[in-house]
């Protein structure tokens, strides 16, 4: 037993990469093989909850602040977050303060224009904006002058030719904003600046490293609720889902009938997540076993 | 000299001074000034100032492919990247959409670049962190003292409370954690280790048998649930910490700004 310890204290580094690669590629190969039941967090409710709460014509401003290397954990979110709205005939406004935002946007509603779900207009049900740098400056000029900063649409129609912008000057013409962030400028440059001295309801999906960060504004009511990282995406993306499949049943407006509802890609990737977090968590336990025996040895 | 210095500082001071008094004092000019005009110049500025970022990281890795200074041999990646995406971005654009709007072109070779070039190399760079954590927090995460264990087991329980298998993890798993956590701090008292052996036994037989006895396999307490104590660990001890962090970060920028409004503060000149 002491020898197995001290052979697994000096392992190779190579052949922990290789067991967390297979930990993770498994399971996203073969998804069937485990499926675990997914718990809803608090914070995803609540989340949920607040979208839930929003009339058919309301305003919501989607704000896209991740790129390339965070697309895996963040772009489920956008894209279950989009559909939620959409089933329930909410206005949809796309700002990006990233350079890749735009693009990423771009994705986003293209995934669900393709799922067939929806009978939506540009500029007519959603208006995507261009990326605009000054990162938390822009977020200050959302809030006091919308119009000012935006001219024009990703489609370069000036904004007076769209009648999704009637009404909309401020960021207090908005009924919600949702953040999607991975970085600065995000959920909390838009507590700061925007939502919380124009007091309108705010939102966040991001990355689960930046969730330590956001708490204190999810703690104190400045966000309501946070979808914090692929986890947070899968619950959602089942709540979505779920709330899709049961709208479908009752005749919803604005689902097409014929069209197919699918759970998202975070809710596929959790059985990954769960494995390599457990095989982490066994190696951790190793790894001190290892050094109990090393140290009683001296 | 009088411009680098001289009129730098008596810019920055008026500025700064300029931009905070719009908070206190209610005189539409200035609110105006402030509010819309300030902002705008920020803007325009920092539209030169990722211009100049991209200039200067051309030059760097020119420099350093010239002289052939330590790694330069990656440069050379660097410099082929940004040439290519400057040719596909100003040059050569594969669709008839007007320039500026073939970015966003599904057909532009651009977007092609973006979306199956560098997307999946910036998921792939993201994507290592897992294996690097694994292999750090194997060798990091050890029980040297107090502090290091609390890390840990919290570090354990947040790993396994945010994925769907901490739910399926059992009551009696987590009552056998909070037990030999116990044993564990209590270890050094205990002399003689049979009756330490029999007492950690017994601890963990009768709270197996009270647990069944309370029917915690049907609805098992919050405390033993681990995406629980998860939620209270990030409700609690986290936003304790990152309040604290967040409030020394804001004297830190109070006192920096009051600095740098003052003229105190000159590394920002190149100091």
């Amino acid at each position: 037993m002491k020898r197995f310890f001290t052979i697994v204290g000096t392992i190779d580094r190579r052949i922990i990469f290789l067991l967390i690669g297979l930990s993770v590629l498994i399971p996203l190969i073969k998804p069937n093989w485990l499926e675990l039941p997914i718990k809803i967090d608090n914070n995803t409710q609540i989340v949920y909850d607040s979208i839930s709460g929003l009339q058919e014509g309301d305003k919501v401003l989607l704000s896209f602040e991740y790129g390339a290397s965070t697309k895996p954990e963040v772009h489920p979110m956008a894209v279950a977050l989009l559909k939620h709205l959409f089933a329930k005939g909410i206005k949809v406004y796309i700002v990006s303060l990233w350079p890749e935002g735009p693009i990423m946007a771009k994705l986003a509603m293209d995934e669900i224009i393709a799922s067939d779900l929806f009978n939506i207009e540009d500029g007519k049900d959603y208006i995507m904006f261009d990326y605009k740098v000054g990162g938390s400056i822009v977020i200050k000029n959302i809030s006091d002058d919308f119009r000012g900063i935006y001219k024009q649409d990703y489609n370069r129609i000036p904004i007076e030719q769209l009648q999704i912008m009637e009404g909309v000057y401020s960021v207090e013409d908005f009924d919600f904003v949702f953040d999607f962030s991975a970085g600065v400028p995000g959920n909390a440059e838009w507590v700061q600046y925007a939502c919380d001295p124009k007091d309108v309801p705010l939102s966040s999906g991001c990355t689960s490293i930046m969730v330590t960060d956001a708490i204190p504004y999810v703690e104190s009511g400045q966000l309501k609720g946070i979808l914090a990282g692929m986890p947070g995406a899968a619950e959602y993306e089942k709540m979505v889902y779920d709330y899709l499949t049961n709208e479908l049943t009752n005749n919803n407006e604005y689902i097409n009938e014929n069209a197919s509802i699918t759970k998202g890609k975070a809710f596929s990737r959790m059985s990954a997540q769960s494995v390599a977090h457990l095989v982490m968590v066994i190696f951790i336990l190793l790894g001190n076993l290892s050094y109990y025996y090393q140290r009683k040895r001296g | 000299m009088f411009i680098k210095r001289q009129l730098a500082i008596i810019v920055m001071m008026s500025m700064g001074f300029l931009a905070l008094s719009g908070y206190f004092l209610n005189f539409p000019t200035l609110r105006e000034f402030t509010d819309k005009d300030a902002p705008q110049w920020y803007m325009i500025i920092a539209g030169f100032a990722a211009f100049l970022g991209c200039v200067n990281l051309l030059q760097l890795h020119i420099q350093k492919v010239a002289k052939k200074q330590e790694n330069w041999q990656y440069s050379i990646f660097t410099l082929l990247g940004f040439l290519v995406m400057i040719v596909f971005g100003f040059i050569y654009k594969n669709v008839d959409a007007p320039w500026g709007a073939h970015l966003k072109d599904d057909g532009s070779a651009f977007y092609w670049m973006y979306n199956f070039v560098y997307l999946p190399l910036g998921s792939t760079m993201f994507a290592l962190l897992a294996f690097f954590v694994a292999s750090a927090s194997y060798r990091a995460f050890r029980m040297r003292n107090f502090e290091a264990t609390l890390l840990l087991i919290s570090g354990v329980l947040l790993m396994l409370g945010r994925v769907p298998v901490g739910a399926i993890i059992p009551w009696w798993v987590v009552l056998f954690m909070y037990i030999s956590f116990i044993f564990a701090i209590i270890a050094s008292k205990i002399k003689d280790k049979r009756i330490f052996f029999i007492s950690f036994l017994s601890t963990n037989i009768i709270g197996l048998v009270l647990g069944t006895q309370l029917k915690w396999n049907i609805t098992a307490p919050l405390f033993l649930s681990i995406p629980s104590i998860q939620e209270w660990i990030m409700a609690v001890p986290a936003t304790a910490g990152s309040r604290a962090i967040m409030i020394g970060i804001a004297l830190g920028i109070l006192a920096q700004s009051f600095r740098i409004i003052t003229g105190r503060e000159r590394s920002i000149l190149g100091d």
